[in-house]
């Protein structure tokens, strides 16, 4: 499916504007998966049970798959 | 004359309540250390910002876990709405690099909703220390709020289960009348609110004890 998107030529003034604002809402998304990571880290400064690591883990893991689909779109949109 | 050493009759102070009045872990039911548990009573790896040194965290309550069944089914439909619109043929006229793109980020929106849900559910806790009572609360993804009330503040408790699925699954609110100035505190669906209306009660009567002896610290 990712080598047959790869070949997808975008024309048109409509698709060139959806591909603009889905860029413009994975940006908008990216900074909000890092104000989650932020989020996280506050969170578990204020409460400790033993279970910080994970939870911080997949707060980044969330960050960097937001910033992988915002490089994703840049390259075949 | 003035004293010149107290501290050994401090100490001293310190081993008669632990002799005396401390809750211990065969008090009540429910001890144990898993961190996502939703009854933790008297667990031994709690530690949250408001906590004095000698604070004593006796119960960390959470929400029954049953009570996340709604967002979960909802991430469950979400996750399957890709799949389901996928096989409609108005979205062939759709270039493939532009479904495949909002594919993954309707994925990435979903991963979100779970996060968020799930970390709601987790660290908006409710916190029952020897000397006081806590109601850790994330409102949002910046606003924070952290309520609390002596132990020796409360005036009343009064736990309430009611429905068909609280009865089955045995949780229900526990409303803390105080004399603070938070005059109420809520545990909202908390498991086992008559037990933890029984510690608190049993709190209360330890801080009673504990004035009377003149050990309040």
């Amino acid at each position: 499916m990712l080598d047959q998107a790869l070949l997808v030529e975008i024309s048109g003034p409509l698709w060139s504007g959806v591909k603009i604002l889905i860029l413009i809402a994975l940006v908008l998304y990216t900074l909000f998966s890092g104000i989650m990571v932020r989020q996280v880290m506050l969170m578990t400064d204020t409460l400790e049970v033993g279970f910080e690591t994970p939870i911080k883990i997949i707060a980044v893991l969330h960050l960097l798959f937001a910033l992988g689909t915002f490089l994703l779109a840049l390259l075949i949109l | 004359m003035p004293d010149v050493y107290t501290a050994p009759q401090k100490k001293k102070m310190k081993n008669k309540k632990k002799e005396h009045n401390e809750l211990r872990k065969q008090d009540f039911p429910g001890h144990t250390n898993n961190p996502l548990a939703a009854y933790s009573y008297i667990p031994d790896k709690v530690n949250f910002i408001a906590a004095d040194s000698e604070e004593k965290v006796v119960l960390l309550l959470r929400k029954h876990p049953i009570t996340n069944i709604p967002w979960i089914i909802t991430a469950m439909l979400m996750l399957i709405a890709p799949l389901l619109l996928d096989s409609l043929p108005l979205f062939d006229a759709i270039p493939l690099n532009i479904r495949l793109i909002a594919s993954l980020f309707w994925y990435l929106i979903t991963s979100a909703f779970v996060l968020e849900e799930f970390l709601s559910w987790f660290f908006n806790v409710y916190i029952v220390t020897d000397e006081r009572v806590f109601d850790v609360d994330f409102v949002n993804l910046i606003y924070r709020e952290i309520t609390d009330a002596n132990i020796d503040q409360i005036q009343d408790v009064t736990s309430r289960v009611g429905g068909v699925i609280p009865t089955v699954f045995n949780y229900g609110d526990v409303v803390i009348q105080t004399a603070a100035e938070i005059p109420q505190i809520e545990f909202l669906s908390v498991p086992r609110p008559g037990t933890v209306a029984q510690v608190l009660r049993e709190l209360r009567v330890q801080e009673e004890v504990e004035k009377i002896e003149g050990r309040v610290r």
